[in-house]
């Protein structure tokens, strides 16, 4: 256990927010819901339901007499507050104590919060203080210790810089959302204290937003057009423009951001002029424009800080710095107008709007719990748990077509005066807290297709959780039908190998995913299609093991774009769109959009119609012979005769089979074509399983040294780019694929050679040695000697530069119009790369 | 290129979008087609749940709610969509969307 508090809280006027201090590093904890930082201190009370956070900030306007919001002003007064849909009162604290519990959901680690520094505004008194003591108890917080905002604001700028900070005042400058405050802090023999502090509580950050739309968009979007009453129109309820109202709030406050760092802001809107047309609007608004309009509202919060120096007799040389806080100051005017009215300097090193948070935590850090007692709690929490012997039946449709789902519970045991709360674990949905019942039922709002995981937990009366197992509520939306059904094999494209002059599969779909399913790529041409020509290029689609050969998996749609077809030269390089879509009947369909000359190809294929192309058929069966007389010779050097007789055998089948094809017409409308395809499907396999062993074996040998090669490397490399990444990424599904197909290993082989050369080439010498071993070749060795010669004596040009870039296009150059490199049987590919 | 700014970009194409789906310009919807992929490739996955029926429970937006509040809200308008990403597996919230919600 912590022998130190640790967890520092801002309870805000408008947000709050929750940071942790561990070894001297601070934390500020997101919400799980949406990862923002704050929570607005914001409470409604919606039927059943209570809303704390953005959820209840949303009613302020719409049901302002069951949404709570600035009640902090409110703490230590006897003011408390109806509400409606209660039927009952609540206190600022109890309010107070609401946000507090909220932020505890922060806590993502889920470490119990027993103690807390809580920080209260300078101008808090005694009465005031003890009732925000009085909410962290409330929320279940055993110690509570508060620590003034300005102190909390100086303590995080404190620990931020490496300089030690020396006796001094200092002014914290604190402009909010909607709150304006600034303090007057002394430092003296390491302890501080706040002197004097000014402020108002209706002075913010929203101010400048509306005057953005006010008085820079109203009148400009009144020159651009004409529109109905455009002031109404936008702040009345029933307005006409009053959705765009809300989303021109939206667009100002952005504006605001980023007029903190540029010099304008753009803001770009739709709206309906009085003839029923509508209007792109497309505004700027200058930072000067903009500083015209807060001036104002600035020199008010100067006025406030020039009041305190005045009144307690200081000149800017008595002051250290200005520190400032709140989101608001991120605006330069500000920055500026303070340094020059004051001459004091300002200090904006800490992120303005987790400063107060941030130094609660620091503080937090140098404060000692109470061990015993916390212990004490922990213990009384569990048992507390099992005490209400709660015991929870869910009841659900756990696959789902629909995008809400009825849930229901039941609850047996004490339940009386606890609490529950359902949450979507990716953070989209929370029914908020309610009230406990014998049976309680939820509308569950569902993420299409994805498995919709919920939490379902239970609360006492201080709404701490309790000890009580639930388990978690688990629907798939979307992805079952009646119709619907998994993926029986690995759905793959046929692509080209074009270094080993084969072709390979690349995952498409993977075996097991729920139809209905649908993916969009882009594949790059590997080869050039000249128009009119013969040639062609196939987007063939296979179903079966996407670490078997092509020539082994079924196809299950092809589109042939041919050469006599296409409108323009296809130019290696070029892309081509292909969207694959396959429905829960496992129709197939493909579209296949060539960018080059604009055409698009699409192709609907049925399970229960084959689709076959015989010139295709008749190339892989070519390949597949040429393929087995090379593994013959083998076989024979070998001695395996037993294997040489079998293939053999196939190697006279495909003979047959050649024949057979040569003489289909390629309108045939007999059965044969499928007939030769499901032979050459069976040959291809019995191809790759004759003398497999020994050849798996030997690529086997080759994938471990390459991978031991590469791990050598990334010792040396260590932490430096992303090489660790891919090496994972390469040898990830290891045991898989050294069980599948050569091709697949040989794949995985060069891959690692590839990240090996990228190592290696970050050192100058390795390539001036590759260098070297081209440059000793002839010049007629390449095929372009001439330019063999030149690139040779720029390379000696480059090493004497020592310029490795240049170094490397030229061995580049030199590799590719080197004649003599390694040939093997080529298939002439897709034309996919 | 870091998170934030691949959020930058998504917001981006989510405008991107807008403008095309009014246009009907076909050969800039496949561009942008391709740009959610790359998003998507980058683990950013774009949803727009414009129409869909708006409750208080949905924490995967922030509601500016435009005239009168009643049982049958629905979203009427997104200035931001939402943005997953996705863990093992799981899709988690990135960015709340940013609605307009109004009666029908």
């Amino acid at each position: 256990m912590s022998a130190t508090i640790n967890f520092g809280i801002d309870l805000g006027t408008t947000n709050s927010l929750i940071a942790k201090c561990t070894n001297g590093a601070v934390e500020v904890f997101k919400n799980p819901a949406g990862h923002k930082e704050t929570l607005p201190s914001v409470v409604g009370f919606r039927k059943e339901r209570i809303l704390v956070g953005d959820k209840a900030r949303e009613y302020i306007e719409k049901d302002p007499s069951n949404v709570f919001s600035s009640f902090k002003r409110k703490m230590g007064t006897s003011e408390s507050f109806f509400v409606p849909n209660l039927g009952d009162f609540k206190t600022p604290v109890q309010l107070s104590s609401m946000v507090l519990k909220e932020l505890k959901n922060f806590i993502y680690s889920g470490e119990a919060l027993t103690s807390a520094i809580i920080t209260i505004p300078a101008s808090f008194d005694t009465v005031q203080s003890n009732a925000t003591k009085q909410a962290g108890y409330d929320a279940g917080l055993y110690e509570v210790i508060l620590l003034q905002e300005p102190v909390a604001a100086c303590l995080a700028f404190a620990n931020k810089g490496t300089e030690k900070i020396s006796d001094g005042k200092w002014l914290v400058y604190d402009f909010g959302g909607g709150t304006f405050d600034v303090a007057l802090v002394y430092l003296q023999g390491g302890e501080m204290q706040v002197a004097d502090h000014e402020g108002n509580n209706y002075l913010g950050g929203l101010d400048f937003d509306n005057l953005i739309i006010d008085q820079l968009i109203i009148p400009q979007l009144a020159q651009k057009g004409t529109f109905d009453d455009l002031h109404t129109g936008l702040k009345s309820a029933s307005g006409k423009y009053n959705k765009l109202y809300y989303e021109l709030l939206y667009k100002a406050e952005e504006a605001k951001i980023m007029l903190s760092n540029a010099n304008s802001a753009d803001i770009e809107f739709e709206i309906e002029d009085v003839h029923g047309d509508v209007q792109d609007i497309f505004l700027t608004i200058t930072r000067d424009d903009y500083n015209k309009l807060i001036q104002p509202v600035v020199e008010q919060t100067i006025s406030f800080t020039k009041a305190i120096i005045e009144r307690n007799k200081l000149g800017a040389a008595d002051i250290q710095e200005i520190v400032l806080v709140g989101g608001s100051t991120y605006t330069p005017l500000i920055r500026q107008l303070l340094f020059q009215q004051l001459n004091i300097p300002v200090n904006a090193t800490v992120d303005p709007t987790t400063a107060v948070a941030v130094g609660a935590a620091y503080f937090a850090a140098s404060k000692a719990i109470t061990v015993e007692k916390t212990v004490a709690l922990a213990t009384e929490a569990v048992a507390q748990g099992s005490a209400y012997n709660l015991q929870v039946r869910t009841a659900y449709q756990k696959n789902s077509n629909e995008r809400e789902e009825y849930f229901s519970a039941l609850i047996k045991g004490d339940w009386a005066n606890c609490y529950y709360r359902i949450t979507r674990d990716d953070g989209g949905f929370d029914s908020g807290i309610k009230p406990l019942k014998e049976r309680i039922e939820e509308i569950l709002t569902l993420l299409p297709d994805t498995l919709n995981q919920f939490t379902l937990r239970l609360f006492d009366d201080k709404q701490s959780a309790l000890d009580v197992t639930v388990a978690p509520i688990q629907i798939m939306q979307g992805k079952f039908s009646i119709y619907g059904q998994p993926l029986p094999s690995d759905i793959c494209i046929e692509v080209d190998d074009t270094y080993n002059k084969t072709t390979y599969l690349e995952l498409l779909f993977e075996k097991n995913a729920i139809l209905p399913i649908k993916k969009s790529i882009t594949k790059t041409l590997s080869r050039t299609i000249v128009k009119g020509s013969d040639d062609q290029l196939l987007i063939n689609i296979l179903e079966g093991s996407r670490y078997a050969t092509p020539q082994s998996n079924l196809p299950i749609g092809v589109i042939v774009i041919a050469g006599k077809d296409i409108q323009a030269d296809l130019i290696k390089g070029s892309d081509v769109d292909l969207s694959i879509e396959i429905t829960e009947s496992r129709d197939i369909k493909i579209n296949a959009y060539v960018n080059i000359t604009g055409q698009e190809y699409e192709q609907v294929f049925t399970p229960t119609v084959r689709n076959v192309n015989t010139s295709r058929l008749l190339e892989e069966t070519d390949y597949l012979l040429r393929l087995a007389n090379r593994n013959q010779t083998k076989l024979v050097e070998a001695e395996d005769y037993e294997a040489s007789q079998n293939l053999q055998s196939i190697i006279t089948r495909l003979e047959e089979m050649k024949k057979r094809l040569r003489y289909l017409p390629a309108d045939d409308v007999t059965d044969e074509k499928y007939q030769l395809e499901d032979q050459k499907r069976k040959l291809s396999l019995q191809i790759d399983m004759l003398g497999k062993d020994n050849r798996v074996r030997e690529i086997r040998e080759e994938y471990y040294g390459r991978k031991e090669a590469a791990e050598y490397y990334l010792r040396e490399h260590a932490g430096k780019e992303d090489y660790a990444k891919r090496f994972q990424h390469i040898i990830s599904n290891e045991g898989e694929f050294l069980n599948g197909s050569e091709a697949t290993i040989r794949r995985k082989c060069e891959e690692l050679s590839q990240l090996v050369w990228d190592m290696k080439k970050r050192n100058f010498d390795y390539i001036v040695g590759v260098f070297t071993y081209y440059a000793m070749k002839e010049d007629h060795a390449y095929n372009n000697p001439a330019k063999a010669k030149q690139l040779k004596e720029r390379g000696d040009a480059a090493i004497t530069r020592r310029s490795g870039e240049e170094l490397l296009s030229i061995v580049s150059q030199l590799y590719h119009i080197l004649i003599d490199k390694d040939t093997d049987e080529p298939l002439k590919g897709t034309g996919l790369g | 290129m870091n998170g934030q700014l691949w959020l930058k970009m998504a917001n981006l194409v989510f405008d991107l979008n807008k403008k095309i789906a009014r246009d009907n310009n076909t050969q800039v919807e496949r561009i942008k087609t391709k740009m959610e992929q790359v998003l998507e490739e980058a683990g950013f996955f774009l949803y727009n749940p414009t129409g869909e029926k708006y409750a208080e429970t949905r924490t995967d937006v922030e509601a500016n709610i435009s005239g009168e509040v009643s049982a049958d809200m629905y979203i009427t308008d997104v200035i931001k969509p939402v943005v997953y990403t996705e863990e093992n597996g799981m899709k988690i919230l990135l960015q709340k969307g940013i609605v307009i919600v109004s009666g029908k």
